[in-house]
C-alpha cells in the first residue's frame, strides 16, 4: 500500500503552533477524534487525535492527552472546517474547546447524557 | 435589506434523509446558511465497547444503507491490520467486487435523486430501474439487497465462482449500455445543463482546504482517490482516479457518471485476476493495538479508528464520515446562491444523513 500513517505526539500547549505548520504545509484536516483513558486509581484523561494528510496519501496524526475538564484552543482559525468535530469532541468528551468558529453551545447532537462518551469506558486491562 | 431566515428540513421533498439547514435570506439569496446535524443521531460508535469484535461489523454495516458493504469492510480491515490477519487473495477480490457494485448501486441511486431534485421524474425512473439490475446481483451473491452481511473479520462469509462472476460482469456490460443512454441525458440535456452547469463552483484549492472528499474534490480538479494507495485488491488494478476540472454541479455529476464505468471495469478486471480457494483466515487471539483506516465509499474517503486493549471488546471504534466532511464544502457554495438552487446544491454533494449520523 503507499501512503504512510504516523502518529506524532504534540504538547497541547504548541498545538495551534503545529497545526499551523501543517497548514502552511499544504496538509489538510481529515478527521478529529477522542478517547476517554480510563485508568483504575487515577482521574479520567481525555486523548485527541487530529489527522492531517497531503496529496501523497501520507496520513498524520498529532496526538495529546489532556485531563477530563481541560480546555483547549479552536483550531478553526486554521482550519474553518474543524469546527463540526470540535463541536462533536466537546459535547462527546469532557474537555472545553474555546473560540469554535461555528459553535454549537452543547445542541450539535441531542444527547441523553451529558458527554457520553466520558461516562461509558472500557477500563485498561491489567497485563 | 431585510433578512429572512427559512429553516430547510429536516423533513423536504427534496431530502431523503433528514438533514436540517437554517438559511438566511436577502429576497432570493442565501447569504448564510447553519447546519444542524444530530436530529437523528444514534450513537453506534458507542455500541463499539460493549459488543464483541467480531460480532460488531453487523452494526458498522448498519452505519449506512447505501454503502454498507464497505462500512462492513472499513471496520474488518482496520481490525485485520491491528490484529495483522493477512486476508487471503480471493476474498480481497471479492471485497474489491462488491466495493465497486456498491458503488454502481450508489451512483445510480445518486442519479436518480439528483433527477428528481432538478424536476426531471422520468430520469429518476429510469436510473432507478437500471439500479434494481445491480441491487439484483448483490440478492444473488450475498443474500441482501441492503445489508449484506457477507464481510467478516479475516476475510468474507459468501463466495462468488469464477463462472458466476464472468456471468454477472457480462450482464452488468451490457447494463452499461443501457446506463450510457440514460447518463447521456445527465449529460447532454438543454435543462439539465441548465440546471447544473456553472452552479455551486469550488475551486480546487478551497475543496481542498475545506476538506471536501470524493468526487466533490475530485470535480475540482483533485485526482485524490483513497483506492490509489492500494488497499484490498485495487493496487494490482489497473485505473486512474476519475477527475474533472470545472468544480460545478455538472462537473460533480459528471464525476460519478464516469465513476459508474469505471467501476464496471474494475469488476471486469477482478474477473481476470481473481484467484485462489480460501475465503477466510482464521482469527486467533483479541485485537490489541490501533489502526487508522481509509477508504474510498462512493460519496468519498471515509476514515475508521479503532483501538483494542487485548481483550474482545474495542475500547474505541470512529468513523468519520464522506458527508460530515462535505458538509462545510456544502455551506461554502450555498452562499451566495439563489433559493431555488439549494436543493440541486445539496443534492450534489451526495449527502448520506444515515452515515452522518452514525
Amino acid at each position: 500500500m503507499t501512503g504512510s500513517s504516523e502518529i506524532v505526539a504534540v504538547n497541547p500547549e504548541n498545538l495551534l503552533k503545529e497545526v499551523q505548520v501543517l497548514k502552511d504545509g499544504g496538509w489538510r484536516l481529515v478527521q478529529m477524534c477522542g478517547r476517554t483513558v480510563a485508568q483504575e486509581g487515577t482521574p479520567n484523561r481525555v486523548e485527541l487525535s487530529y489527522s492531517f494528510d497531503n496529496a501523497d496519501y501520507n496520513l498524520k496524526t498529532l496526538r495529546f492527552t489532556v485531563p477530563e475538564g481541560s480546555e483547549l484552543p479552536s483550531i478553526t482559525q486554521i482550519y474553518l472546517v474543524g469546527f463540526l468535530y470540535e463541536n462533536e469532541l466537546s459535547e462527546q468528551f469532557n474537555v472545553a474547546i474555546k473560540g469554535i468558529a461555528i459553535d454549537f453551545k452543547g445542541n450539535l447532537y441531542k444527547t441523553a447524557v451529558r458527554h457520553p462518551f466520558a461516562k461509558f469506558t472500557v477500563p485498561v486491562p491489567k497485563k | 435589506m431585510k433578512k429572512t431566515i427559512l429553516p430547510l428540513g429536516p423533513q423536504h421533498p427534496v431530502l431523503p434523509e433528514p438533514l436540517s439547514f437554517d438559511l438566511v435570506l436577502e429576497n432570493e439569496k442565501v447569504i448564510e446558511a447553519v447546519p444542524s446535524i444530530g436530529y437523528i443521531h444514534r450513537g453506534l460508535e458507542l455500541l463499539a465497547p460493549k459488543k464483541e469484535f467480531t460480532d460488531y461489523v453487523y452494526v458498522a454495516e448498519r452505519i449506512c444503507g447505501i454503502c454498507s458493504f464497505i462500512h462492513g469492510l472499513g471496520y474488518c480491515q482496520a481490525v485485520e491490520q491491528v490484529m495483522k490477519t493477512e486476508v487471503p487473495e480471493r476474498a480481497q477480490y471479492l471485497r474489491v467486487f462488491w466495493s465497486e457494485l456498491s458503488r454502481v448501486h450508489s451512483h445510480l441511486l445518486w442519479l436518480g435523486l439528483a433527477a428528481d431534485a432538478f424536476g426531471f421524474e422520468n430520469l429518476f425512473m429510469q436510473t432507478w430501474r437500471l439500479r434494481e439490475h445491480v441491487l439484483g446481483i448483490f440478492e444473488k451473491t450475498t443474500g441482501g439487497r441492503v445489508i449484506f452481511s457477507v464481510c467478516k473479520v479475516g476475510g468474507v462469509k459468501k463466495n462468488i465462482s469464477d463462472e458466476d462472476l464472468k456471468a454477472m460482469v457480462t450482464g452488468l456490460e451490457t447494463l452499461a449500455a443501457e446506463i450510457k443512454t440514460t447518463t447521456d441525458v445527465f449529460l447532454n440535456d438543454y435543462s439539465a445543463k441548465q440546471r447544473l452547469c456553472g452552479l455551486g463552483v469550488l475551486s480546487k484549492e478551497d475543496a481542498w482546504h475545506l476538506g471536501a472528499v470524493g468526487p466533490v474534490l475530485r470535480a475540482s480538479g483533485s485526482s485524490t482517490d483513497v483506492r490509489m494507495t492500494g488497499y484490498a485488491k485495487y493496487g494490482e488494478l489497473d485505473f486512474a482516479p476519475v477527475v474533472e476540472t470545472a468544480g460545478d454541479c455538472y462537473a460533480r455529476c459528471k464525476v460519478r457518471i464516469r465513476e459508474i464505468f469505471q467501476s464496471i471495469n474494475l469488476m471486469r478486471q477482478v474477473c481476470g485476476k481473481i484467484k485462489g480457494e480460501a475465503i477466510e483466515a482464521k482469527i486467533t487471539g483479541m485485537p490489541d493495538g490501533e489502526c487508522f483506516m481509509r477508504l474510498e465509499q462512493p460519496r468519498g474517503e471515509v476514515v475508521y479508528y479503532v483501538k483494542g486493549n487485548g481483550t474482545k471488546f474495542l475500547e474505541r471504534f470512529r468513523v468519520r464520515t464522506p458527508t460530515f466532511a462535505n458538509i462545510p464544502p456544502a455551506i461554502v457554495t450555498l452562499k451566495g446562491s439563489q433559493l431555488a438552487d439549494v436543493p440541486t446544491l445539496l443534492l450534489s454533494i451526495d449527502p448520506c444523513i444515515s452515515c452522518t449520523e452514525r
